[in-house]
Parts: C-alpha cells; structure tokens; sequence
C-alpha cells in the first residue's frame, strides 16, 4: 500500500509555516501560538503513523444462484498495528445490488483485531460475474495520511436465469422414438385409446375390444396411441436487443428458453439450444440433468454480439436440428436475418413457435408528427410480418414484459388447436 | 464573517481546496488584525489558535468519508476524543508558550531573531522527516 498525504496534511503545514513566518516577521508571540497547535497536530500524528500491515480476505457463501436470490461476501480484514479508519467498497457489477444502503463501510480496526464484514448484495440479472475485487483505503488515526489498494480476489459467480413453472407448453406435432410423456399420433402401444380395427394375426388377445366383436359378429381389437418424447429445440434470437429501466428482450428471451427447457426436460423431451445472433453457439439435443445444467450454462453466457454478416440457417450444425424436432423462437423479431431463418426452418417443414418478445414496451414514438407517423408505419411492419407466418401456420404470440410466459404459451396452443389442418398441409 | 461563509459554502460543496484557503484565510485574518491592533498581548490568542484547530479537525473530518459510507458509531465517539484531547493539549500548549512570551527574556535582537528562525526551521525540518520516514 502507497501512502499519500491527506488534504489535511498541506492545509496544516501551511497554517504552520505562516504562523512560523508571522512571529519572526512580526516579532510577536501571538502567531506562533496560532502555529502551535497545528505543528502539535503534524508532530504528533506523523510520530504515530505507521505503514498499515492489512491482511483482506474474501469469500462467498455460494457461487450459483438464481436471479433474485442473495449472496454474501465475507470480508475479512486483520492488521497487526491498528488503523484509525478503514473504508471498504467491494466493487461489484452493476447487476448486482448492496442490500444495505451504502457500498462503503467504514470502521476502526484495533491492533491484532479480526473483522469479519457480511456484504450481501441481491442478483438483478442473469449472467456471469467476478466477485471479490475491494478497494481498500486506510487512514492513520490523526487523518494526516491515506494509504489506497485494490484487492483482487476473482471470485467467480454464475447466477442462473429466473424460471417460470409451466403448467403447459405447447406440445410438438411429431415426437420421437424413445418413451416420454408426449402422446404420439401414431398407434401402438400406449394408455391413450386411439381406434379399433379388425384383429390381425399377432394381436395380443388382451387387446380384443369383446363387446365390439360380439356386435359386428368378428374380432375388433384396441388401438392406443404410445408415449414418446419428442426433440425441442430452443432457438435464441441474439442479433439486437432493445432495453429500458433495466429489462432487455435479450433477458426476457433467456428467462423464457430458461423456462421452457426446464418444462420439456422435465417431460422426458430432448432439448437443444440454438444462439442465433453475431455469434453463433448450439447444443445438440439432450436430455437429463446434464442438459439441463449445460443449457443453463450456455444461456448465462447468451450476450449480443454486433455483427453485420449474412447468416441463414445453412451455418446452424445438422446435428443441432433433428428431423422432426419443434423449434421454439424467442425473438423480437427485429433483424431480418433471423427473420429470414425462421422463415427457411418453417419451409423445410419444421414445426416452428415463435414467441415475439415484443419490442413495443421498449420503444416510445418521438414527440413530432413524423417520428409518431414512423413509429405506427413500424408497428403495421410487424403486423405484417406476423401475419406472413400465421399463414405459414407459425403461431406468433407477443410476450411483453411483466406478462407470465404461460399466459403467452396458452394464446400458441390455441392457435395450434385451431390450424392442426393448415400444419398437416405444410410441407414435409 | 465572508471567511466563514466561504468555508461553509465549500465543506458543503465537498471542495477541498476552498476549505484549504478558507482555513489559512482565517489565521491570516488574525495575523492581520493582530498587526492593526498595535502592541500589546493578545490574550485570547490561545483560544483562538485552538477553536481554529477544532474547526479544520471538524471540517476535515465531515469531508473524509463520502456521504454513502455507512459508518459504525464507536468511532465516531473516538473521533470526537480524539478532537476534544487535541483541542486541550492545544489550548494548555498555547497558553504555555504565552506564559514563556511574557517572562522576561535573556537574548534579545538580531540573536533572538536568528534563534527563533532557527527553531522555525527545525520545525518544518522535524516534520518533513517525519514524513519521510513513514515514506
């Protein structure tokens, strides 16, 4: 630690010197009893001031948590020969909030005394941090010197996006082969009836609808439709994000792929993520707790990159987009390149959602007439845009901030419910 | 009374080097009333010289923390000993070194002038040494 005067230090020389100056140039005792004091204060305090030997330690109770959640810093500080004044500002990211009112916290430290310091601070926001760094400032007890550092300490914390339990969420047209929770349209075995038709050699016999064959005088036996899961995949529009008062359509989209991962995976469903933006970053689908953690993992990292390239779907891996898989678009559908994307996955006959996190709540028409009229041209841009993939059979629903995601999914079931035949029509 | 009114002004706006000038306005202020008012001792130089110390002690002390530190309430208690002890031994100081003014002296002239500056100059020299060795 570097010592440096404090302002009090010059201020005092000073006094005393003019002090000192006045008596000799006006050979009276009064200015050097001006002088004294200050001189008794320099003397006094520098004879005292030793080089503070300040041992900091730092740690945290966890380094995973939530959004919303707490975490505590422990601050540890120990000096073998006292200081008068210590103050300590942990200097944590922005996303993260002191919950005492003041970041500084000043405090005398005796000599061999341990403080222990509890900072908590609450997560506002998804993402990536490094804890630990302090600056540090120690004052002598007279105030004369000052002595800064910064501690370093590089405490990392992964504070995970904040999820909403779905009670449903829109189930894929197609499921896979492996068991699941999802009721596949094809037949076979399963709880879910599905039809009746006439007995073929093979049919188990515990299969024979009696009631139905006694009727039509010829053996009928039950279809049912199996359990199976299904290949979701998360597609994360990260080309632009619009922000205001501290929310982003970028967190709103990771909150809601957050959500939706854990609904599908909890459903037995294998789930992939795509980052679709400046840059590109993909998971292949899975499913489990590993999943679960590695999505988690790569959402926390989801940032907007800038970037100006083209880029269509033809860069996305094969692997990250099985055949029959759904895909699930949070976008706010602002750059035409994802636009684009979205367009050529729905033409090579994916089942495709889209969740549009609206733009709208971020953005204010101007005060002049021709800002206002812009601003309405804009909104008609996007309805048109909407309608182009509703009529692709796209759902389209508009996911506005403060909105439960739930209340989004239900508007994309039902409009599922009712364009099941406009799907079937699509393209393979 | 402007002296004070300046000070006051820039502790409020946190500017240090208003209340430096302030500070020094002040003891200038007396030297040069001092000088106007002719011979004789000025006996409440003792109290003067303290009070001025008491307030730079305080005006320094609302300036060293910023308004958002939260700061634990046993050293504000020290501080305010601290600054009360200072201002005494100031005041005891003072009034000593009156009493020493006033005694009859045995050097007078050019050899006390040379020897008082020599004690100035051993002053200043005893506190940049100290400054050095905490360096």
């Amino acid at each position: 630690m570097t010592p440096a005067a404090s302002p009090k230090l010059p201020t005092y020389a000073v006094v005393a010197s003019l002090g000192l100056l006045g008596a000799l140039a006006l050979r009276r005792p009064e200015p050097l009893v001006i002088a004294a004091p200050f001189l008794l204060a320099l003397v006094l305090g520098l004879a005292r001031a030793r080089a503070p030997e300040l041992e900091v330690g730092v740690s945290i109770d966890r380094d995973r948590v939530s959004e919303g959640d707490t975490v505590t810093l422990s601050i540890t500080l120990r000096s073998a020969n006292g200081l008068g004044q210590v103050e300590i500002e942990p200097l944590v990211p922005t996303e993260l909030e002191p919950l005492r009112g003041s970041r500084i916290l000043a405090f005398r430290l005796a000599p061999g005394e341990r403080r222990t310091l509890a900072y908590a601070v609450r997560c506002r926001r998804w993402g990536g941090y490094v804890l630990g760094d302090l600056a540090v400032r120690a004052t002598d007890s007279s105030g004369l010197l000052v002595w800064d550092a910064r501690h370093a300490w590089r405490l990392p914390l992964r504070v995970y996006p904040a999820r909403e339990a779905l009670r449903a969420a829109p189930r894929p047209m197609e499921t896979q082969a492996f068991s699941g929770n999802q009721v596949a349209r094809a037949a076979g075995d399963g709880v879910e009836f599905a039809d009746v038709r006439d007995f073929q050699p093979g049919d188990r016999v515990r299969h024979v609808n009696w009631r139905l064959s006694d009727r039509r005088g010829r053996l009928a036996v039950n279809e049912q439709h199996p359990e199976r899961n299904a290949d979701v995949v998360l597609f994360l529009d990260s080309f632009d994000e619009l922000a205001r008062q501290g929310v982003s359509t970028l967190d709103l989209a990771v909150r809601g792929a957050a959500s939706l991962a854990e609904h599908y995976l909890r459903q037995r469903d294998r789930v992939g993520l795509i980052s679709f933006g400046g840059g590109l970053r993909w998971l292949v689908p899975g499913m489990g707790l590993r999943q679960r953690y590695l999505i988690a993992e790569a959402l926390i990292d989801t940032h907007v990159v800038l970037s100006f390239a083209w880029k269509g779907i033809g860069v996305i891996p094969p692997r990250t987009l099985p055949p029959k898989a759904m895909v699930v678009a949070l976008t706010p559908l602002l750059d035409d390149r994802s636009v684009r994307a979205l367009l050529d996955l729905r033409g090579r006959g994916f089942d495709l959602v889209v969740v549009e996190i609206s733009p709208l709540s971020f953005v204010s028409p101007g005060a002049h007439r021709v800002d206002e009229l812009a601003f309405r041209l804009w909104v008609l841009q996007r309805d048109v845009l909407r309608l182009q993939f509703q009529s692709m059979g796209v759902p389209v629903a508009a996911w506005r901030p403060g909105e439960p995601l739930q209340k989004v999914l239900e508007e994309v079931r039902r409009f599922r419910r009712s364009t099941r035949r406009a799907y079937a029509s699509a393209p393979a | 009374m402007a002296i004070l009114v300046a000070l006051a002004l820039s502790v409020a706006a946190a500017w240090l080097r208003g209340v430096r000038w302030a500070l020094v306005a002040l003891a200038l202020q007396y030297l040069v009333a001092l000088y106007a008012r002719g011979a004789g001792p000025d006996g409440l130089a003792p109290l003067y010289a303290a009070g001025l110390l008491v307030v730079a002690e305080l005006v320094y002390w609302s300036m060293e923390l910023p308004a958002a530190a939260s700061v634990e309430g046993p050293m504000a208690v020290l501080r305010v000993r601290t600054v009360a002890g200072l201002a005494l031994a100031a005041a005891a100081l003072c009034e000593a070194l009156m009493v020493i003014a006033r005694a009859p002296t045995v050097v007078s002239g050019l050899i006390a002038t040379s020897l008082g500056a020599l004690a100035a100059v051993a002053a200043i020299g005893l506190v940049a040494a100290l400054m050095w060795r905490v360096r």
